[in-house]
C-alpha cells in the first residue's frame, strides 16, 4: 500500500465526512421507507447542477450547488404532489420524477457541452471524483484545506444541529406522524426541512465524493443499524460509526487490496488501486452482511445458536427420561444401578436424534454430573441425573393422567402430548398438577408415576 | 372483472385445456406447451420480420413514406419503439404490484455483471468474446437476479423493509460494479468504451442484432401478457385468492419479474442502466389517468411507450447532438403530463371539470329547493286553500339569500343557469318564479330531502333538529331505487303524499314578508 499523507488523508476525511452526514440523515429515510429518495435525488439534480451552470455559465461550485438543491427539494415536492394529487403510488410517482429530471438534465448538459465549449461531463457527476478532492485546495485561516472538505464540514455540522436540534421531535414524526400532529408537531414542516437537508447533503456529498457513496450511505449503515439495536439512539449512533468505519476501511481496502490480490496475475498486475467510493459501497454492504448473520437476537447465528440451544435442552431430557425409563423397565428402582449402561448408538437410535445433537447433548449431560460413563462406551445415571429424569417422568406420566381424567384424550394420543408438556413444566406446576390430580400412582397406561417420597405425605 | 370471477378457479394451461386435476410432470408440459413453445415461436417470428424487414426489396416501398427508408433510422426507430411497447406492456403489472423500483435496483444490479463478464472474457476468453453483448447481457442477468434473490431474502429475514433492501441491493451492487469498472479501464484491451456507453445508453450505435433481441423480448412479453393476462390481473389485485384458486404464484411471480429483466437487459445499451427504468415506469403511470380497466390500461401503456421511443428516436435524430435515451424518457415524461393533465380517469382538468359541474348541479338543486321551501310556506302562511296555484308567488333575493350563505353574485349566477335550463323565470322587478318543470323538479328535490329526514328521525333515532344537515348533502345523491326504498320503510300512507310535509314544522320567520316587501330586485 502506497499512503500518501496529502493525498490518502484527505481522501479518507472527506469520504467519512460525507459518510457521517449521510449516515444520519439516512437513519431516518430508512425509518420513514424512504430510503429510495437518496437514490432518486442524486440523480434527479443533474438539471439544477446544469441550470446553474448555464445562468452563471462558470463552475464556480455555489450557483450549480444552489441549483441542484433546489431541484433535490423540488423532487420530494413533486413525488408528493403527485401521489396526492395525481393518485400515483409512490414509488412510481419517485421513479417518474427522477428519471425525468435525469433525462431533462442529460440534454441540458449536452447542450451546454456544445454550447459553451465546456466539459461537464455526467459520467463525472454519476462517480464523482473522490480521488480529485485533495487537488482543489483553498485556505481556511491559517490552513490549507481541499475546498470538498470545508463544504463537507460545514454541511456535517449543519446536519448534526438540526438533529440534535429536533431530535424528539424526528423521533416522533419518523414512527408515528398521527401522534406528532396531535402533539403539535408540525410533521409536514419538519418533513420537508428534513427532505430539504437530505436534498443539500446529497449534493454536497455527490459533487465531491460521487453519488454512489450517497446512496450507499444514505441506507446501508443505518439498515445495518437497524438490524443491530433496538434502540433508536443507538441506531444512529452505530449507523454513523459504521459510515466512519467503512469510510475509512474503503479507501484503505481500495488501494490495499489490490496489489494484495492480483500479485500474481499478468494481466491484472499492473491494478493498484481501485474505485475508491465504489469500495466504500461494497465495505457497507460486507458490514450489513456481518449484521445479518451476526446481530444479537436476530442474526442468523445467534437466532441458529438459540435453536440449537432449545434442541440441546430438550434431547438432553429426552435422554434422561428414556435412560431412567430402561432403568426402571430391567429393575426396581430402589436399588442404585449400576447395570443400567446403555451405549451411545442405542440412545442415538431410540431418540431417533441426529448424531451431533445426541453427543452434545451427552457431553452435557455429563458435565453436569448427571449422568457417568462406564466401561465400553456405555453411560449411566449418576443419582442427581436419576432424581431430574423422575422429575421428567413424573411430569410426564402426571400429564398423561390429567389429558386422559379432564380432557378425555385417548390413551393411544396421550404419550405424543405429553412428551411435548414434560418439557415446559417446571417443579410447581408438576406440583399443582399432582395436588390436582388428588396424587395419582399409576398413570393411564398402568405405568408407576415416580416418586421421591413413594408413600406420600398424606 | 367481475364476470371472469367464476373461472378464475381454473388456472394456467391446465384450465385453457379442459383438465382440473393435472400432475406436476403434466403441469409443467402444458406450461411449456402452451406458453414458452409459443413463445419461442413468435420469438422466431418476430426476427424472421426484422430480418424481412431490413433486406426485402419487396418491404422498401412500404417503409419509405414512414420515414423508415435509412438503414439505421429503421434499426433505431424500431428498437426504440418494441422496447417502449414492451417496456409499457411489462411495467403495468409492475405498476399495479407497486413494484416500480425494483427495476431501478435491478438495473444497477446488473453495472457489477456486465462488468465482470467482461472481465472474465477478457481475462479467459480473449477481447473477441468481450465485445459480444450476448456475454455482457448473460452477466446482467446473472446479475440481476442475484440482486433479486438478494432483495427478497433481505425482505423476507431480517426486520428490514422493501425499500430498505432495493436500496442496499442497489447501491452495493452499483458500488461493487464501480470497482470492478475502475479495473476494467486499467486492463490492456480495449473495448471499456462500450462499457460505459450502457450507463447512459447510446441508440445510435444499435446494430441489427440489437434490434433483433429487442424484437423477440417484445414478442414473449407481449405473448406472455395475452395468455397469462388473467392471472397477472389476479395476482395484481389479490395475491392471496390467486393462491387459494390454485394459481403457483410464486412461479407467476418469478415470470412477471423475468420479463421485467428481459426488458431491462435489452434496453441497456439504447437508453442506459438509468433510464431503461423509465420505460417500465412512466407508461403505465400515464395509462393509468386514463382507465380504470386493466385490459385498456396494458394497452394503452403499450401504445405510449411505443409513441415515446419512437417520437424520441425521431427528435433526436433531427438535433442531432441530442442523447437519444434522454429524448425517448423526456416525450414519455410529456405523455405523462400530458395524461396527469388531460387524462379522462384522473386527470385534474377532467376531475376539476367533474367537480365544477357537481357543484353547480347541487347549488342549482339547492337553489330549487329554497325556491319550493319558501312558496309552501308563503301558501301556508296566506291561505291553506289548495286552488290558488303556488307557482304565482314571486320571490326575491334577499328572502333567498337570507335561507343559504350565497353571495349576491353567486346567486345571481345559479338562478341565470336555473333559467337556462327551464327551470325558473326572472320577472322584470328581479323576483323568480318558478316553471312547472322547475317546479316538479324542486317537490322532487324536497320530497327526497324529506324522506332522508323522516328516516333518519324515526330510524335512526335522531333528534329534529339535527336532521337537516345531514339530508341536506345527501338529497343530491339519492338514487330513485334509494328513494323507492325509502317510501316503503316510511309508511304507505306517507308515500302517497307527493311531498311529504316537512318535519321542522316551526312556522317561517314571522318577517317573511315584510322583507319580501322591501326586497330589492335581483338585478
Amino acid at each position: 500500500m502506497n499512503w500518501t499523507h496529502e493525498l490518502d488523508t484527505w481522501i479518507v476525511v472527506a469520504g467519512v465526512l460525507s459518510a457521517v452526514s449521510c449516515a444520519l440523515l439516512g437513519t431516518f429515510l430508512v425509518l420513514r421507507r424512504l430510503s429510495l429518495m437518496g437514490d432518486a435525488i442524486s440523480h434527479a439534480v443533474l438539471p439544477g447542477l446544469a441550470i446553474g451552470f448555464l445562468l452563471t455559465s462558470s463552475r464556480e461550485s455555489l450557483p450549480m450547488f444552489v441549483g441542484a438543491a433546489v431541484v433535490g427539494v423540488l423532487t420530494a415536492v413533486m413525488t408528493q404532489w403527485l401521489v396526492r394529487r395525481g393518485q400515483v403510488e409512490e414509488s412510481a410517482s419517485l421513479g417518474v420524477v427522477f428519471t425525468v429530471l435525469f433525462a431533462l438534465g442529460l440534454v441540458l448538459i449536452e447542450q451546454a457541452a456544445r454550447d459553451q465549449h465546456v466539459d461537464l461531463d455526467a459520467k463525472c457527476v454519476l462517480f464523482g471524483a473522490i480521488e480529485t478532492v485533495p487537488l482543489h485546495l483553498m485556505d481556511v485561516g491559517s490552513l490549507v484545506i481541499p475546498t470538498a472538505v470545508f463544504w463537507l464540514a460545514v454541511v456535517l455540522v449543519v446536519d448534526v444541529a438540526f438533529v440534535a436540534a429536533f431530535y424528539k421531535e424526528l423521533k416522533i414524526c419518523s414512527f408515528d406522524p398521527m401522534l406528532a400532529e396531535s402533539q403539535g408537531i408540525r410533521a409536514g414542516v419538519l418533513h420537508y426541512a428534513l427532505m430539504s437537508l437530505v436534498a443539500v447533503t446529497t449534493v454536497a456529498a455527490f459533487s465531491s465524493v460521487g453519488s454512489i457513496l450517497v446512496i450507499a450511505m444514505l441506507v446501508v449503515p443505518a439498515a445495518a443499524a437497524h438490524l443491530l439495536t433496538d434502540r433508536f439512539g443507538w441506531t444512529l449512533i452505530l449507523a454513523v460509526v459504521l459510515a466512519g468505519v467503512a469510510g475509512v476501511l474503503g479507501h484503505v481496502l481500495a488501494i490495499g487490496l489490490p496489489p494484495v490480490l492480483f500479485a500474481g496475475s499478468e494481466s491484472l498486475g499492473g491494478i493498484e488501486d481501485v474505485s475508491t467510493s465504489g469500495m466504500m459501497a461494497v465495505v457497507t454492504g460486507g458490514m450489513l452482511l456481518l449484521a445479518m448473520i451476526f446481530a444479537p437476537q436476530r442474526g442468523v447465528v445467534p437466532r441458529w445458536v438459540d435453536r440449537f440451544g432449545v434442541s440441546v435442552r430438550v434431547c438432553r431430557e429426552d435422554l434422561l427420561a428414556l435412560m431412567y425409563r430402561l432403568e426402571e423397565r430391567s429393575r426396581p428402582l430402589t436399588e442404585p444401578a449400576d447395570s443400567g449402561q446403555l451405549a451411545k448408538r442405542v440412545l442415538r437410535q431410540s431418540l431417533g436424534t441426529s448424531r451431533l445433537l445426541t453427543a452434545v447433548a451427552l457431553w452435557s449431560l455429563g458435565r453436569r454430573g448427571m449422568v457417568e460413563p462406564t466401561a465400553g462406551s456405555g453411560r449411566r445415571l449418576t443419582q442427581e441425573g436419576r432424581s431430574e429424569a423422575m422429575g421428567l417422568v413424573k411430569s410426564h406420566r402426571l400429564w398423561e393422567t390429567y389429558l386422559s381424567r379432564h380432557l378425555g384424550m385417548a390413551d393411544d394420543r396421550l404419550h405424543l402430548a405429553a412428551e411435548k408438556l414434560e418439557h415446559q413444566t417446571g417443579e410447581t406446576l408438576a406440583d399443582r398438577l399432582d395436588e390436582e390430580l388428588d396424587r395419582p400412582t399409576t398413570d393411564p397406561h398402568g405405568r408407576l408415576v415416580p416418586r421421591s417420597d413413594p408413600e406420600g405425605k398424606r | 372483472m367481475g364476470s371472469d370471477g367464476g373461472r378464475v378457479g381454473l388456472s394456467g394451461p391446465a384450465g385453457v385445456i379442459g383438465v382440473r386435476s393435472v400432475s406436476g410432470v403434466g403441469r409443467v408440459i402444458g406450461y411449456l406447451l402452451l406458453l414458452l413453445v409459443p413463445a419461442v415461436v413468435l420469438a422466431w417470428g418476430a426476427d424472421r420480420l426484422v430480418l424481412w424487414l431490413n433486406s426485402s426489396e419487396a418491404a422498401r416501398p412500404w417503409l419509405e413514406p414512414i420515414g423508415l427508408g435509412r438503414y439505421n433510422t429503421r434499426i433505431v426507430v424500431l428498437a426504440a419503439g418494441l422496447l417502449g411497447l414492451a417496456g409499457g406492456v411489462a411495467g403495468t403489472f409492475l405498476l399495479l404490484r407497486k413494484r416500480s423500483l425494483v427495476t431501478d435496483a435491478l438495473a444497477h444490479a446488473m453495472l457489477p455483471g456486465v462488468v465482470g463478464a467482461f472481465m472474465i472474457s477478457v481475462l479467459f476468453f480473449g477481447g473477441e468474446a468481450a465485445r459480444s453483448m450476448g456475454v455482457l447481457m448473460f452477466g446482467a442477468v446473472v446479475a440481476a437476479l442475484l440482486g433479486m434473490g438478494l432483495i427478497m431474502l433481505i425482505r423476507d429475514q431480517t426486520r428490514l423493509k422493501e425499500d430498505a433492501a432495493l436500496g442496499i441491493v442497489l447501491s452495493v451492487f452499483y458500488g461493487g460494479g464501480v470497482v470492478l469498472l475502475s479495473m476494467a479501464q486499467r486492463l490492456p484491451e480495449a473495448g471499456v468504451a462500450g462499457l460505459e456507453s450502457l450507463l447512459l445508453g447510446r441508440a445510435a450505435s444499435l446494430r441489427l442484432e440489437d434490434l433483433r433481441m429487442v424484437a423477440m423480448v417484445a414478442a414473449v412479453v407481449v405473448w406472455l401478457t395475452v395468455v397469462l393476462f388473467k392471472e397477472f390481473m389476479l395476482l395484481c389485485f389479490d395475491r392471496g385468492f390467486a393462491a387459494s384458486a390454485g394459481m403457483a404464484v410464486t412461479w407467476l411471480d418469478v415470470l412477471m419479474m423475468s420479463l421485467v429483466i428481459a426488458v431491462t437487459v435489452v434496453g441497456l445499451k439504447a437508453v442506459g442502466l438509468i433510464l431503461v427504468i423509465a420505460l417500465l415506469i412512466i407508461p403505465p403511470a400515464s395509462g393509468r389517468f386514463w382507465t380504470d380497466r386493466l385490459g385498456a390500461m396494458t394497452v394503452l401503456s403499450g401504445v405510449l411507450g411505443l409513441v415515446s421511443g419512437v417520437i424520441g428516436v425521431t427528435l433526436s435524430s433531427h438535433y442531432a447532438d441530442l442523447p437519444t435515451g434522454a429524448v425517448i424518457v423526456l416525450s414519455a415524461g410529456s405523455l405523462f403530463l400530458v395524461s396527469v393533465m388531460f387524462g379522462r380517469k384522473r386527470g385534474l382538468i377532467p376531475g376539476a371539470w367533474r367537480h365544477m359541474r357537481l357543484k353547480r348541479t347541487i347549488g342549482i338543486q339547492n337553489l330549487l329547493r329554497a325556491l319550493y321551501e319558501q312558496m309552501e310556506s308563503k301558501c301556508e302562511a296566506a291561505e291553506p286553500a289548495a286552488d290558488r296555484p303556488i307557482g304565482d308567488s314571486r320571490l326575491s333575493r334577499k328572502s333567498l339569500m337570507k335561507r343559504r350563505s350565497w353571495s349576491g353574485g353567486h346567486l345571481r349566477r345559479l338562478v341565470r343557469t336555473a333559467e337556462s335550463r327551464g327551470w325558473l323565470r326572472l320577472n322584470a322587478d328581479g323576483s323568480v318564479v318558478l316553471t312547472a318543470s322547475g317546479r316538479s323538479e324542486a317537490a322532487q328535490l324536497t320530497r327526497r330531502h324529506r324522506l332522508w329526514e323522516m328516516y333518519l328521525i324515526t330510524h335512526a333515532d335522531i333528534a329534529p333538529s339535527h336532521v337537516d344537515r345531514d339530508a341536506d348533502q345527501i338529497e343530491h345523491i339519492l338514487g330513485v331505487e334509494m328513494v323507492d326504498e325509502l317510501e316503503q320503510l316510511l309508511n304507505a300512507e306517507r308515500a302517497q303524499i307527493p311531498v311529504p310535509g316537512s318535519p321542522h314544522l316551526q312556522p317561517e320567520e314571522p318577517d317573511e314578508a315584510k322583507v319580501e316587501e322591501g326586497g330589492e330586485g335581483l338585478r
